[in-house]
């Protein structure tokens, strides 16, 4: 499902933030991306959200080598992938429902449904966010964002979910929320790619993962054991 | 919905550029529709007064009356099938023609009693379009003294006429790619404005033209409710405007107001507008990666 292979990515001549990274992931897989700050975690997320190209190496998505997909594959591709982003992204003049449905009718439901409707209902009230799914996004609190920009990710119904710190601003009840609902979409089928620095889930809900220092893979486990 | 929402972003973050937009949009569309409607009219106006020739036909003083009728089937057989008023001017009404601007010589005339009729001229007064074929056609009639045609009375207004036709298009044409010009700069003044959704409907896979057409939309709306307040506008002012301009000259009396129809093409007008800005709108800098 993801393939990366000798990747590496550098924005000066001089430094890499990925070096010669080698990864596969499976369909359904769930894995931690692990790493202090710098250690290239976001900006390996942003290049599986195919948000940016490796400098070089390749980077397979679905079976697709990224570099070489043309514009309609690629959007295809896109609309596979539920993707968080650490600075949450939401449009600030929507409403919470409106930021989460703009990303179901991208995803091909052009005319929210009933069952739709309910789904993205279920999602809001899972994440304690259904009374304020009228509530423009400038008003919401961080940790309300970023929740809003999980359900989006999660009501498109992705078969990969790659998400860069979704519990970073959640409080104790939110973050276990957050992974419930992330492990039921796993479960589910959803490949899942998680950068966290929050030890205690990775020691809870112990899956495979990569640890990063200095752009390389310093440690890949099969099951995490931190 | 959503594209629609995104569209009329600019009217919650910039209302005064988005409302003084509109007001220039609207007033230019009113300009443009009166130079338009003066465009459109005064062809026609040209056109009757180019077809408008005035001939008197002066008959020997020595006819008799007798005469008059076969004299005026000739005229009318040498008219042919062309649409030419043709009207008898005995003394009595050419003494009544001249009345008003001498009145002297009207009273020494009407002196002379039966004689009168020696002395002014008896004449058909000819109105319509009238060829130099014709003209000579006339002149070859038994009893036919003389022919006096004017072709070119109008001419100088008819060159001031077209130059104010070529004008008014003009002005029309500069009007419209202004206003293209005004929806394109707003566009890229808005760019900033839906370049966060439109990368974020980018990431979650939408097209460039999905990502796009909120920005794009907006031109359109704008021109759009432009059109349509001009166009009211339009029908509300331009009978006034009309009096006015027939008020400057009686040859422009038969201009008359321009109807329905251009009201309407205002509004259309103001969408196509909107279309070509949608057009030529640009995007924020979305990355395709």
């Amino acid at each position: 499902m993801i393939q990366l292979q000798m990747l590496s990515k550098g924005y000066t001549e001089r430094k890499k933030v990925l070096d010669q990274i080698s990864l596969t992931l499976k369909k359904g897989e769930f894995v931690y991306v692990l790493g202090g700050t710098g250690a290239g975690k976001s900006t390996l997320l942003r290049m599986l959200a195919t948000e940016e190209l490796p400098s070089e190496g390749s980077l397979s998505l679905f079976g697709y080598d990224l570099a070489k997909v043309n514009g309609s594959t690629l959007q295809a591709i896109r609309r596979s992938i539920g993707y968080v982003p650490q600075n949450v992204r939401l449009i600030s003049d929507f409403s919470v429902f409106e930021n989460v449905a703009l990303g179901v009718s991208l995803a091909g439901s052009r005319v929210l449904r009933a069952e739709v409707r309910s789904k993205i209902y279920e999602l809001l009230d899972r994440l304690s966010l259904m009374n304020l799914r009228d509530t423009p996004a400038s008003k919401l609190s961080g940790g309300e964002a970023q929740r809003v920009a999980i359900a989006r990710a999660l009501a498109r119904g992705p078969e990969l979910l790659i998400a860069d710190e979704p519990t970073g601003a959640q409080d104790f009840q939110n973050t276990w929320n957050v992974m419930d609902l992330l492990q039921r979409a796993n479960i589910s089928g959803t490949t899942m790619v998680l950068a966290t620095h929050d030890r205690e889930i990775v020691r809870k809900l112990r899956k495979r993962c990569a640890i990063l220092s200095h752009g390389k893979i310093m440690i890949e486990e099969a099951l995490c054991s931190l | 919905m959503f594209a629609l929402k995104l569209a009329l972003r600019p009217w919650k973050l910039q209302p005064l550029s988005q409302f003084l937009t509109f007001l220039t949009l609207a007033t230019m569309l009113l300009l443009a529709g009166f130079f338009g409607s003066l465009a459109i009219s005064l062809p026609e106006l040209r056109h009757r007064l180019e077809g408008d020739h005035v001939a008197s036909v002066f008959l020997d003083p020595a006819l008799e009356a007798s005469h008059l009728t076969p004299i005026r089937d000739q005229i009318n057989l040498s008219l042919g099938s062309s649409a030419v008023s043709v009207d008898f001017v005995d003394s009595d009404a050419f003494l009544e023609s001249i009345q008003a601007t001498q009145p002297e010589l009207v009273k020494e005339v009407a002196a002379l009693g039966a004689e009168k009729d020696w002395v002014t001229p008896k004449f058909f007064s000819l109105r319509g379009t009238l060829t130099e074929k014709m003209i000579e056609k006339l002149r070859e009639i038994p009893g036919v003294e003389a022919v006096a045609y004017s072709a070119k009375r109008f001419k100088p207004i008819l060159e001031n006429l077209l130059a104010i036709e070529w004008l008014s298009r003009a002005l029309f044409a500069a009007i419209l790619l202004g206003m293209v010009a005004i929806l394109t700069l707003l566009g890229r003044l808005n760019a900033s404005i839906f370049q966060d959704a439109e990368l974020i409907v980018a990431q979650m896979g939408g097209s460039v033209n999905q990502a796009r057409f909120p920005a794009r939309l907006n031109p359109v709306l704008l021109a759009g409710g432009a059109g349509l307040v001009s166009a009211g506008l339009f029908y509300k002012l331009n009978p006034w405007f009309s009096a006015k301009m027939a008020s400057l000259s009686p040859f422009l009396q038969g201009m008359g107001s321009v109807g329905q129809p251009p009201v309407v093409a205002l509004f259309a007008l103001g969408l196509a507008i909107g279309v070509l800005a949608f057009l030529f709108s640009p995007g924020a800098g979305m990355p395709t990666r």
